[in-house]
């Protein structure tokens, strides 16, 4: 108990010396999510990361893909269990003694992270594309990308948020993907390419590591 | 902010060559020392706090460095509260003395931050209290307080090794409050019985405990004339931790099993008792040691091995089960429980040396215990994890007539079995085992205000009959756990 | 937002997204521009850890029978026939030559490099230096060589190294090794750009620099990009983002992902750091090797199946390229095969328990022969590849880290036999930046126990001891690392 008195006492003045809140300008907001960075931000935030083992098994269930494949590094060997795994926040006893997974992330995770995603939404993307389709059930890969607002965009967009984030996308986000369905140049990509790069930017999406 | 006083023993200077060995150094006007005690006494002051709650506080609690001997501004003013009296008899109320001086400066007082968990004698060493929350309504998290949604992707993941669908997600988020709790309890029970759970990220947690080295271990490439080299197989080991700590078995059995477990064609558990021979074309990887000698994890034959390999006192092993499994780490002097008399320096390594003995005062008697237990003999690798109660005379000039004693936590027992035995019933292990899991489930070690709910859930161990599994019940329940 | 990105980085960075930078052409790319005062004065550190202890009375410090002068006495300790020890022309160290292999495990080895021809051609830059080390434990024996057994607050070694020269490096703080090697300190106040980088596969991770290149079936780079742009947009507007947007953990990977991502990917990291040949490289995958794999695979010719050498390969490719300061490799404890027999024993110095003198001589030829090459490729190589900079030799240190030492003595008359661990031991650093063909401290032929010396006269004194702290310490001065506990080694800078 003597524990939350002194927290008490202290909060005033630590709050103020602490300064690591970005803190709202405080005019209130709303309490819809307007785009606007005055939200209640998380108290604790001590995420955890989605490590190797995790990060497999939740492509694998999200893109319904086999063990074997999600990744294979240049052919040499599974990018989360024997190339990449300790930069992916596994532990390697048996190579070199590293007994327990580091704390947090490397320099190389998310590199590493983007190999992994993309390998796995362009196998995918691969086998729907040849075959029955599972996941992108809505593109027709003989074309271009949908466009954004068509009903086959919105479709495979609610659907990856759905497996890689187990919620509905927010209007804005769609909005915002609506930006894979062209190049720079603001031709429509192939409908390959849309589903491999909306499956991307969601899969390495921060929400998606973290939790 | 007030600079920390730092009192050195300047006899010593780092300058003028190399190591010295030695505790204490007699100054002109007073005795300077490290006092190994200093720990014990510190937790029979302050039982109730934090740091003393299943395990101690170390040496730096008091001092900057134990050699040359030096002081924070805490050890300082203890130093001084003492005023030369005998240390042992006076340091409780030395300690009592200076409670209510804030004696690193930093604007709480010595006995605040005894309460707290952080060092009265470093000013850099605070708790900052998490800022209040403040902006609109978040409407996708639950801020500052316990947020189910959040809790129950994380049970999720961290014992199922997936996401919730979203289906899942969206009947989660259907269910009412309570339904929500329950829910969570469901998927967590659900997830304990899964193969990612038992096979991938509890063996991972075991890690530390086993050690497994591929050179010597069942997997090994190298063959001499058609032999593997495998002086014992690690997995008998694996397979002990993930069978007691799942099913709602008893942990203390870590250390106290005198059977070994398999699994059956099926995959399913099953418990092997009475020797178990080595395989044959291998040196290893049977389990020889009778039962009635057997610890559970301290004396498979693979730790055996690899602890106590050619050592006639088993250091390693003593110091190895004790950071494992009671988290108590000697080399970064916690637990320093030292035995009057100790060390005796049996086998003549020096050990008693003062810089050696703060900590071979508590290793060494926890070592004697392992001093029957073979772990490679060359002439006899047949003999790698059995019992011989002859070794220790056999390997230990002057054994019989030292007639050592074993002892661990301040308890004198009989045999590796007893001092097993005691260790699984401790406060120590309980907190040990519970703080493997509070890392894996929070990402860290408890904090000050975590340290309340923390303490809560691994001292329900013995009520829950030291099961992992309802300890983990009781983990996803904390704030730690569910406030985002 | 406090960055580690130095001017290099930029101009590296630039010639990237610029489409300046033409594959195979790395070697004379790093020579178009100017080292910054950084680059002029930083020091490189390369620790090679040798597991499981390496004995100094095994290596640089031997003592033969004549000197213990006592017959009886000399059949107990490990000792060598004074025929067996070689001192090179020039040389004031001494080691053992050729090593038979004897004992029941004698046909199991293939013997390869030997101690005296490293010692005859390298010994004016090798300083050996004896110590005592505080444990006998690996794990913490390993821990507190490279940390001085805390003696600068808790910092390892290259964590320190990293703070001093890494700043405006990217990856300063590389570590291949095991166990206590790659423990990281314990200063909780270590910025995170010094925290060590662990690389568990030396060969793959040249795949580790890029996001997409390698990956088959990958969209257009420029459309990549346009994804990474979108994800980015993604995570600052979504409420997720928002809600954990001062969470340290998702803070330390967006900093990398938004600032160090595209650095490396830019300086086309990959294909220089690829130690795989041509034709383990499925053309398929467009990935090519480092233009320096000639060179590294003239020095190390076994590096695609010894851990060891693909280690020490990537450490010079690290540093030439400017990524790192300090690289830390280390002996696996599974043994490397070579064409039948092994070159390497199970456990490394370990196997000593089991014969000492035979592990010792092949481990140690196994280390030595990573460390001439070490050197060999330092002074050969321009520090990335500037001319203007001089040798990456001029800047660097080698030092040969170990768990702890072994036990002095042995059966009576026994020519194979095993040994315990022993705090008492000595340590090898080879580097210019030392007064080379020296031994700091002495041994006592009587008990094969090293003594100690003072650090800032050099004398030689039986009775001290040296412990970690001095080794570290001297490491830190000769690499300009200050502190306030670091203890004056004067005596051994160059």
């Amino acid at each position: 108990m003597i524990t939350r008195i002194l927290l008490h006492s202290l909060l005033p003045a630590l709050v103020l010396a602490s300064g690591c809140r970005d803190g709202g300008s405080g005019d209130g907001g709303t309490t819809e999510d307007t785009g606007s960075d005055e939200v209640r931000q998380a108290q604790r935030g001590e995420l955890q990361w989605k490590r190797n083992a995790a990060l497999q098994r939740d492509l694998m269930r999200a893109l319904e893909l086999p063990e074997d494949g999600v990744c294979n590094e240049l052919g040499r060997g599974s990018c989360t269990r024997e190339i990449h795994h300790i930069a992916l926040g596994a532990a390697d006893p048996l190579r070199i003694g590293l007994y327990e997974p580091l704390p947090d992330t490397l320099v190389s995770t998310p590199i590493v992270l983007d190999r992994v995603v993309m390998s796995a939404c362009v196998n995918r993307a691969n086998l729907d594309q040849g075959g029955a389709p599972v996941v992108f059930t809505d593109l027709d890969f003989g074309a271009q990308a949908p466009a954004e607002g068509d009903d086959a965009f919105t479709a495979t967009v609610t659907t990856l948020y759905r497996r890689l984030l187990s919620r509905d996308p927010e209007p804005h986000e769609l909005t915002t993907l609506g930006g894979l369905a062209v190049d720079d140049a603001g031709k429509p990509v192939s409908a390959h390419d849309f589903a491999v790069l909306t499956c991307f930017a969601i899969g390495t999406s921060s929400e998606f590591l973290f939790f | 902010m007030q600079a920390p006083t730092v009192f050195i023993v300047r006899a010593l200077s780092r300058h003028l060559g190399c190591l010295l060995a030695f505790a204490g150094v007699s100054l002109a006007t007073t005795e300077a020392w490290a006092r190994p005690t200093g720990p014990r006494a510190f937790c029979e002051t302050y039982a109730d706090a934090p740091e003393c709650m299943g395990r101690s506080i170390t040496c730096n609690k008091c001092h900057l460095s134990t050699q040359p001997v030096a002081w924070n501004a805490y050890g300082g003013a203890l130093f001084a509260a003492l005023k030369g009296a005998e240390f042992d008899a006076n340091v409780a109320s030395a300690l009592r003395s200076i409670e209510d001086e804030d004696s690193d400066g930093d604007g709480l007082s010595n006995r605040e931050e005894i309460a707290l968990g952080t060092d009265p004698g470093d000013p850099l060493s605070q708790w900052m209290p998490r800022p209040t929350p403040e902006g609109a309504e978040n409407p996708s998290f639950a801020i500052g307080e316990y947020d189910p949604a959040f809790a129950y992707k994380r049970v999720r993941l961290l014992f199922c090794g997936a996401s919730p669908s979203y289906e899942q997600t969206k009947k989660f988020a259907e269910q009412g409050g309570g339904a929500q709790l329950e829910a969570i309890h469901d998927a967590l029970a659900e997830c304990l019985e899964s193969d990612f759970w038992i096979d991938e990220a509890l063996a991972s947690l075991a890690h530390p405990k086993i050690r497994p080295v591929k050179a010597l271990g069942p997997d090994t490439d190298v063959l001499i004339s058609g032999y593997k080299i495998t002086l014992a197989d690690y997995q008998w080991d694996y397979r002990l931790w993930q069978y007691l700590l799942s099913g709602d078995r008893d942990a203390r059995e870590l250390l106290t099993a005198q059977y070994h477990i398999n699994r059956d064609d099926a995959g399913n558990w099953k418990k092997v008792d009475g020797i178990i021979s080595n395989p044959p074309m291998g040196f290893g990887g049977g389990q020889l040691l009778a039962p009635e000698h057997r610890a559970g994890m301290l004396t498979t034959q693979w730790n055996l091995l690899l602890n106590i390999m050619f050592a006639a006192v088993p250091r390693v092993a003593a110091g190895h089960a004790y950071r494992e499994y009671l988290g108590l780490d000697l080399s970064l002097n916690q637990g320093i429980k030292p035995v009057a008399g100790e060390p005796l320096d049996i086998d003549a390594k020096g050990v008693d040396a003062a810089a050696c003995a703060q900590c071979h005062s508590t290793l060494d008697p926890l070592s004697y215990a392992f001093a029957y237990y073979e772990g490679i003999d060359l002439k006899h690798l047949n003999r790698t994890g059995t019992y011989r109660l002859e070794r220790p005379a056999e390997r230990i000039p002057g054994w019989d007539e030292a007639q050592p004693e074993f002892v661990v936590l301040d308890t004198k027992v009989d045999s590796l079995v007893d001092l097993a035995r005691e260790m699984s019933q401790s406060r120590e292990f309980q907190r040990n085992l519970a703080n493997v899991f509070f890392v894996y489930a929070i990402g860290h070690e408890p904090v000050p205000d975590e340290l309340e709910e923390f303490d809560a859930v691994w001292t329900a161990m013995p009520a829950d009959g030291y099961s992992a599994n309802r300890l983990l019940h009781r983990l996803v329940d904390t704030d730690a756990f569910g406030i985002p | 937002m406090t960055t580690k990105i130095g001017r290099r980085q930029m101009l590296l960075a630039m010639a990237g997204a610029m489409g300046t930078t033409a594959l195979g052409s790395a070697l004379s790319r790093a020579t178009e521009r100017e080292g910054s005062t950084a680059d002029k004065d930083r020091k490189l550190l390369f620790i090679l850890c040798a597991t499981g202890g390496a004995s100094i009375v095994d290596s640089f410090l031997p003592v033969t029978r004549t000197e213990v002068d006592d017959d009886a006495l000399a059949d107990t300790l490990n000792v060598y026939d004074d025929a067996k020890i070689i001192t090179p022309t020039g040389s004031n160290i001494r080691c053992p030559g050729y090593v038979e292999p004897v004992g029941l495990l004698g046909n199991l080895y293939e013997l390869g490099y030997g101690l005296d021809p490293f010692l005859a051609k390298h010994h004016r830059w090798m300083t050996v230096l004896t110590q005592e080390c505080t444990s006998v434990n690996h794990n913490v024996g390993q821990y507190r060589s490279v940390t001085g057994a805390g003696i600068n607050r808790g910092r390892t070694l290259m964590e320190a190294m990293a703070l001093r020269h890494g700043e405006d490096l990217i990856i300063p703080n590389c570590n291949m090794a095991n166990d206590g090697y790659i423990q990281p300190g314990i200063d909780a106040s270590l910025p995170a750009f010094a925290q060590a980088e662990i690389i568990a596969s030396p060969l793959g991770f040249a795949a580790a620099m890029d996001g997409v290149k390698g990956v088959l079936g990958a969209p257009d780079r420029a459309l990549v990009e346009r994804a990474r742009g979108v994800r980015e947009e993604l995570d600052d507007a979504s409420m997720f983002g928002k809600t954990f947007a001062g969470s340290p953990r998702r803070q330390r990977f967006l900093g990398n992902r938004r600032e160090v991502q595209p650095r490396l990917e830019a300086a086309k990291m990959m294909d220089r750091l690829t130690l795989l040949p041509a034709e383990l490289l499925d053309p398929k995958y467009g990935v090519m090797s480092s233009p320096l794999l000639p060179t590294l695979a003239s020095k190390f010719s076994n590096l695609l199946v010894d851990p060891w050498e693909s280690q020490a390969a990537l450490s010079v490719l690290l540093a030439y390229y400017g990524l790192s300061c300090v690289s830390t490799i280390g002996l696996r404890q599974e043994p490397t095969f070579g064409n039948e027999k092994l070159i390497t024993t199970p456990i490394a110095f370990d196997f000593s328990h089991n014969d000492h003198r035979m592990a010792q001589y092949l481990m140690w030829g196994h280390v030595l022969k990573a460390v001439d090459a070490l050197v060999d490729l330092l002074q050969q190589l321009d520090y990335l590849g500037d001319p203007a900079l001089g040798k990456m030799w001029d800047r660097s240190l080698i030092y040969v880290a170990t768990d702890f030492g072994r036990d002095k003595t042995r059966p009576a008359k026994a020519e194979s036999w095993g040994t315990g661990h022993s705090l008492n031991n000595g340590t090898l650093i080879v580097s210019p930046l030392l007064k080379g063909n020296r031994v700091f401290g002495g041994i006592e032929p009587t008990t094969c126990e090293t003594y100690g010396f003072d650090g800032s006269t050099g004398d030689s004194t039986p009775g001290l001891n040296c412990s970690e702290g001095h080794i570290y310490s001297a490491i830190a001065q000769a690499l300009d690392i200050e502190f306030p506990e670091r203890i004056d080694m004067s005596a051994l800078l160059a």
